[in-house]
């Protein structure tokens, strides 16, 4: 049974979003709001997302004039035909956050492993904290 | 707040909104037989003429971590999936499944036990099951 509601992304992103940007290397189709998990710590903040079947490579990240830090990421997932029960479906994935001022934009570094991608999003120099020393 | 979800998040309640009435509807529609639902990992079936495919969703789950056991037509998945460690981290957000997991699913044919394949790759484990010769459709001529 195909109904219409299966073929549905289960979390479609705002296809709008994820096309109004010219600038986009990768046109993204049917893209997914990928599942994401946030952490602080004292120099970093690190953003993980689900992205199953996306290969290195195939994910840009920017992050624009407004601070708004944004990812896609391409499926390479060749689906197989012949589907008789679904709990996901394929598609591109997109993704975006607000970046605070207290983070620095210029060394975000990324790593894509077993289909989850990394970011490291380093705080700038002047807002981590210090600890000061105590002379006697 | 440091970082605001920009494409889901108008206001935090609202996102809690949101995801509420998401795993709700989630819950119905699994409950009914309309696709989506279900745990992690995710998994999609595919009956081909000649095997059976079952592709399970399992970012983040390395190849040590995942087992496969085929019992008769029930094929069961265990996977460990751990949870990202940072020294002195704040949890700003996770809706990331983790810890373990273990799921069944029958197989909608007779299949050759030994010649199963499986693969991972970039998060997505494919297990190819080549269907027995019984269970493979066949045509049957007419006689006049």
């Amino acid at each position: 049974m195909a109904t219409e509601l299966e073929k549905r992304p289960r979390r479609e992103a705002s296809k709008k979003t994820a096309e109004g940007n010219a600038e986009s290397l990768l046109e993204l189709q049917n893209a997914f709001l990928p599942d994401a998990g946030i952490y602080e710590t004292e120099d970093n903040l690190f953003v993980r997302l689900d992205l199953p079947g996306v290969e290195k490579g195939q994910v840009q990240i920017e992050v624009d004039e407004t601070n708004t830090l944004q990812i896609r990421a391409r499926n390479e997932f060749q689906e197989p035909d012949g589907i008789v029960f679904r709990e996901f479906s394929v598609g591109d994935y997109y993704r975006s956050f607000r970046l605070g001022e207290e983070f620095s934009k210029d060394n975000i570094s990324a790593k894509l492993e077993d289909g989850v991608l990394e970011l490291a999003i380093p705080k700038r120099e002047e807002v981590k904290p210090r600890r000061i020393s105590i002379k006697a | 707040m440091a970082l605001t979800d920009w494409t889901f998040t108008p206001t935090p309640g609202m996102e809690r909104e949101f995801d509420r009435l998401r795993r709700q509807m989630d819950d119905i529609f699994g409950r009914i037989g309309l696709g989506a639902a279900a745990g992690f990992p995710a998994m999609n079936v595919y009956d081909r003429p000649d095997d059976v495919i079952v592709a399970v969703q399992a970012p983040g789950v390395r190849k040590e971590d995942l087992t496969l056991d085929l019992r008769e037509n029930t094929l069961t998945v265990s996977a460990k999936r751990e949870a990202p460690l940072y020294r002195n981290a704040s949890v700003l957000r996770e809706e990331c499944d983790y810890g373990e997991f273990k799921r069944s699913l029958r197989i909608p044919s007779r299949v050759q036990n030994d010649r199963i394949e499986a693969q991972l790759k970039n998060g997505i484990l494919l297990v190819s099951m080549p269907k027995s010769e019984e269970a493979k459709p066949k045509q049957i001529s007419i006689n006049a």
